[in-house]
C-alpha cells in the first residue's frame, strides 16, 4: 500500500473575494464558508477568525483540530465513513495545506475548552502555535444535547477542513512525501521487528474516536495498515475530556509514532504495522482485549518489541498495564507512553493508577496536574472566559497545563516530560 | 568570606557517646571535628564561624526547647549558609540535621544542607524540604559527603542553578516538575524500545512506588446487629453541591445527610465527578449509593441499621497523600459514629 501526502506549504491566511491557494497563501471567502457551517442548524452564531505564528493572540474554548485535507484525482473527500464515501485509506494522493489547521471552538457545559497562545510561553508547549489557525467560533442551537453539539461540531470542523483543501486539486505540491512499507527483504534483515499498539478510548460517545466513521467500542481490536491513520481512518470524537490528553485529529493524521517508526524503516528498525484496540469498560473485557491484541502482533505480526499509547485518564492506566503484561508474557518487549498525574506542586506519589513489574520501560510525557504563568495577550479569540477556569482569559494568568492542546499528548506529540528535583 | 554555622551531635562535637546523649545545646566559637574539613575544603572562600552542637535523645525529647535556643544563636551569627551533619545512617542525629535545616531555611531564610545515607530515617521525613546529600553508612564516607556538601552549599549561598540530584549527589525530593525534553516523546519512546529490545541498559522516565498492601478487617460476626454505613469516591452531593466538593483533585470529603430517606431522588441528589459520564446516576442516584436496596434490606432485619449521613470525596486525580488522608478521617468517623461496616462503592 503506497501514500503519496502532498504538501502545499501555507505561509500565510488572508480573507479574500475567492477561497483559493496562490504562491503560499490561502485566501478565504468568509461568507462562502459560513454559510457552508450554517446548513447544520444546530449551531450558530458562526464566525471565522485567523490566527497566526508569533502574533500576540490567545485562542480559547478551542474543542477539536484538524488539518485540511483532500484526496486528490478523484471525488473520494476525505474522513471515508465519517464524511467521505466509505473506501479505503492510505492509498493514492493526499493534498495536506501544510502549516495550517481548523479549530473548533464553542462552550458546552460538560465539554472541555483549550488555549493556545501564539507567542510567549505557552507557545512552546503546543504544536498548535506553529500553524495558521482558522478558528470557527460557533454557538450550540437551544437546547441542544451535548452529544449532539459535538456530532454538529465534527461535521463543522471536518466540512471545513475539505474546503480548505479543495483549492490545491490538481495543483503541484511543495513536496511530497512517499509512504510504503514495502521494502527489498534484504534491507530489512536483522533488524528488529517493530510494531505499534494504538489503544483508543472507548467509554461512550463524546469520549472515543470514530475508526471509518463508527465508534471504537464497536471494535475488537484489529489490524491497519499504518497509511490508513495517517489518511483520514480515524477521527477525534473527544469532547467530554481535556484537551491536552486528547488525540486531535490533526495529531492522529500526523501520528508521531507512525512517522518516527517511517523514518528508521529500513535503517533501525522493520516497522510491521499497527493494532488499533479498544479501551473497554470491564476488567474482563480488557482482559480479552489484551490476549487478542497481543495475539495479532505476535502471531500475525511476529514482531520483537512494541511501542503502546493509550487514550484517556486515569482508567486506561489499567488497559495499559494488561496489554504491557499479556505482549511482555508473550516475549513482546514494550515500551509505553503515559502522562502523570503528580498533583500541582508535583510532589505525587503515585504517578499512574495502574502498575505493573514488567512497564519498566516508560516515557512521560509530562504531569498533567502541572500549572504554568502565562503573560497576557493584545487580542483574545474564542471568549475571555471558560466554564472551568476563573478569571479574564486576556491578561496575566495561572493556568493548569491540562488547557493546553497536546500539551501532554499521549500519541507523543510533545517535548513535555517530568524530570525529578 | 561566606560565613557558615555547622551542626553536630555530641558524638561528632567531640562531647562523648551514647552516655552523653542527652546533653542541652551548647555554641563553641569556629569548628571542631569534620567542621575543620568545612574550613579546609572552602579554600579561604568561607569558614565556619561557629559550631552548635545537641544531644541527640535531648533534640529528639526536647525537639521545641532545642529549636529555640539553636535559632537564637543563628540569628546572632547572622549566617550565610548551616551545614548540619553529615548523619549518615544515625537516625535521631539525622532527623535532628533535617529538622534544623528546615526551620533555618523557612523561618530565618538561610540556605541550608545536610547529609545521610538513604535508609536513615530522616530523608523519608526531610527529603521533600531540604537538600539531603547522599552519604554511605558510615563516617568512613567524610571527606566525599563534606566535599558534595560544600559544592551544593555554594551554589545555594550564590543563588546558582542547582543541577539535577545524580548530577549534585543530593537525594532527590521527590518532586517531579515539567520540562520540556530535545526530543519528541515519540522518538524517546522508539530509541528506549530498541535498546531493550537489543538488552542494552535503559532508563523508564516512570517510576512506580511501593504501594500498600490493606489487609481487609474480619467479617463482621453478626450481620443482625450491624450498622452499615455508605461511602463513595463517585462525586454524589445534594443537589447544587452546597459544600463545594471538588470535581475532580478532591482535597477533602462531604457529609451527606440522608436521615431516614427511603432512596436518593434525583431532585435531591446529582454527581459533580469530572471522570465518568453521569447521566446515568444523575438519572437514578441509587444506581452509584444503593440506599433503596439496603433500606430493604433494614426492613428485613437483615441488619440493624444504616448510618445517617454518606461519606462522600471524588475519586479522580486525587493524590495519593489526599486519598490515604481522607480515607483515614472517614474511617475515624466510621469508627467513633460506632459503624461496624460500610460499603464502598466506586466509579
Amino acid at each position: 500500500m503506497k501514500l503519496e501526502i502532498q504538501n502545499f506549504e501555507v505561509r500565510n491566511i488572508q480573507f479574500g473575494d475567492k477561497t483559493e491557494y496562490l504562491k503560499g497563501v490561502l485566501f478565504i471567502n468568509k461568507k462562502e464558508l459560513t454559510d457552508l457551517i450554517s446548513e447544520d442548524g444546530r449551531i450558530k452564531e458562526i464566525d471565522i477568525q485567523v490566527a497566526h505564528p508569533g502574533e500576540r493572540v490567545r485562542i480559547t474554548n478551542i474543542l477539536e483540530i484538524s488539518e485540511p485535507r483532500i484526496k486528490d484525482g478523484n471525488d473520494d473527500g476525505y474522513y471515508p465513513g465519517i464524511f467521505g464515501r466509505l473506501v479505503k485509506a492510505g492509498q493514492g494522493k493526499t493534498n495536506v495545506l501544510k502549516g495550517s489547521a481548523v479549530l473548533e471552538i464553542g462552550v458546552m457545559p460538560g465539554f472541555y475548552g483549550g488555549v493556545v497562545d501564539m507567542a510567549g510561553e505557552g507557545a512552546p508547549l503546543t504544536p498548535y502555535s506553529k500553524t495558521h489557525n482558522i478558528c470557527i467560533l460557533t454557538e450550540p442551537t437551544p437546547r441542544i444535547e451535548m452529544v449532539e453539539y459535538g456530532f454538529a461540531l465534527k461535521q463543522a470542523g471536518l466540512k471545513t477542513s475539505i474546503y480548505l483543501a479543495e483549492t490545491t486539486k490538481g495543483m503541484t505540491p511543495d513536496e511530497v512525501k512517499v509512504f510504503d512499507l514495502n521494502f527489498p527483504l534484504e534491507r530489512l534483515k536483522g533488524l528488529p521487528k517493530i510494531g505499534y499498539l494504538f489503544l483508543l478510548h472507548s467509554h461512550g460517545d463524546s469520549r472515543e474516536p470514530f475508526i471509518y466513521g463508527d465508534n471504537s467500542r464497536h471494535y475488537y481490536p484489529t489490524l491497519l495498515h499504518p497509511n490508513e491513520i495517517l489518511d483520514g481512518a480515524i477521527v477525534c470524537g473527544h469532547y467530554n475530556i481535556s484537551v491536552a490528553i486528547k488525540n486531535t485529529t490533526f495529531a492522529i493524521l500526523n501520528h508521531p509514532v507512525i512517522l518516527d517508526l517511517y523514518e528508521r524503516h529500513g535503517e533501525e528498525l522493520n516497522f510491521r504495522g499497527v493494532v488499533i484496540a479498544p479501551e473497554p469498560a470491564s476488567l474482563s473485557e480488557i482482559r480479552r482485549t489484551a490476549m487478542m491484541s497481543a495475539g495479532l502482533l505476535k502471531d500475525f505480526l511476529d514482531v520483537n518489541g512494541i511501542i503502546i499509547t493509550k487514550e484517556g485518564g486515569g482508567h486506561t492506566d489499567v488497559d495499559l498495564m494488561e496489554i504491557c503484561e499479556e505482549c511482555e508474557r508473550r516475549g513482546i518487549r514494550t515500551v509505553l507512553i503515559d502522562n502523570e498525574w503528580l498533583g500541582p506542586d508535583g510532589t505525587g506519589e503515585l504517578p499512574l493508577l495502574a502498575s505493573s513489574q514488567n512497564a519498566d520501560a516508560m516515557i512521560s510525557v509530562g504531569n498533567v496536574d502541572g500549572m504554568i504563568d502565562l503573560p497576557p495577550m493584545d487580542k483574545i479569540m474564542g471568549g475571555h472566559t471558560m466554564l472551568d477556569f476563573n478569571g479574564d482569559l486576556q491578561r496575566k494568568i495561572n493556568l493548569p497545563i491540562r488547557f493546553i492542546p497536546n500539551a501532554i499528548s499521549q500519541l507523543g506529540l510533545t517535548y513535555l516530560t517530568t524530570e525529578e528535583e | 568570606m561566606i560565613r557558615i554555622i555547622h551542626y553536630l551531635n555530641q558524638f561528632f562535637g567531640q562531647i562523648g557517646g551514647e552516655e552523653k546523649a542527652g546533653i542541652p545545646p551548647e555554641v563553641i566559637q569556629g569548628s571542631i571535628g569534620p567542621g575543620r574539613l568545612i574550613n579546609k575544603l572552602m579554600e579561604g572562600k568561607g569558614k565556619v564561624i561557629a559550631t552548635l552542637i545537641c544531644g541527640d535523645n535531648y533534640f529528639s525529647e526536647k525537639t521545641d526547647e532545642a529549636l529555640k535556643d539553636l535559632s537564637k544563636w543563628i540569628v546572632e551569627f547572622k549566617p550565610d549558609l548551616l551545614i548540619a551533619g553529615p548523619a549518615f545512617n544515625a537516625g535521631r542525629y539525622g532527623i535532628a540535621c533535617g529538622e534544623i535545616c528546615k526551620r533555618v531555611r523557612d523561618e530565618l531564610g538561610v540556605p541550608s544542607v545536610t547529609g545521610m545515607s538513604p535508609e536513615n530515617p530522616g530523608v523519608g521525613l526531610y527529603k521533600k524540604h531540604v537538600y539531603i546529600i547522599e552519604t554511605i553508612q558510615n563516617a568512613s564516607g567524610m571527606d566525599m559527603a563534606i566535599s558534595k556538601m560544600i559544592r551544593l552549599g555554594l551554589k545555594l549561598v550564590r543563588g546558582e542553578p542547582v543541577e539535577k540530584p545524580s548530577e549534585e549527589g543530593y537525594i532527590p525530593k521527590g518532586i517531579k516538575k515539567n520540562v520540556l525534553s530535545n526530543k519528541l516523546a515519540s522518538q524517546r519512546a522508539i530509541e528506549l524500545l530498541i535498546k531493550k529490545i537489543k538488552g542494552e541498559p535503559f532508563q523508564t522516565e516512570i517510576t512506580f512506588p511501593e504501594v500498600d498492601s490493606v489487609l481487609p478487617a474480619l467479617p463482621l460476626r453478626d450481620l443482625r446487629k450491624a450498622k452499615i454505613a455508605l461511602v463513595t469516591e463517585g462525586g454524589l452531593v445534594s443537589k447544587g453541591n452546597p459544600d463545594h466538593l471538588e470535581s475532580a483533585r478532591a482535597t477533602r470529603y462531604v457529609k451527606c445527610l440522608i436521615g431516614d430517606l427511603k432512596r436518593l431522588s434525583p431532585e435531591d441528589f446529582q454527581s459533580i465527578h469530572r471522570g465518568f459520564d453521569t447521566q446515568f446516576v444523575n438519572e437514578d442516584p441509587n444506581r452509584l449509593v444503593p440506599l433503596d436496596v439496603l433500606r430493604e434490606m433494614e426492613e428485613e432485619g437483615l441488619f440493624k441499621e444504616i448510618f445517617p449521613a454518606l461519606f462522600v470525596t471524588t475519586g479522580v486525580a486525587t493524590t495519593l497523600e489526599n486519598g490515604r488522608r481522607i480515607g483515614k478521617e472517614i474511617a475515624y468517623e466510621l469508627k467513633t459514629g460506632g459503624v461496624s461496616g460500610a460499603i464502598l462503592t466506586a466509579t
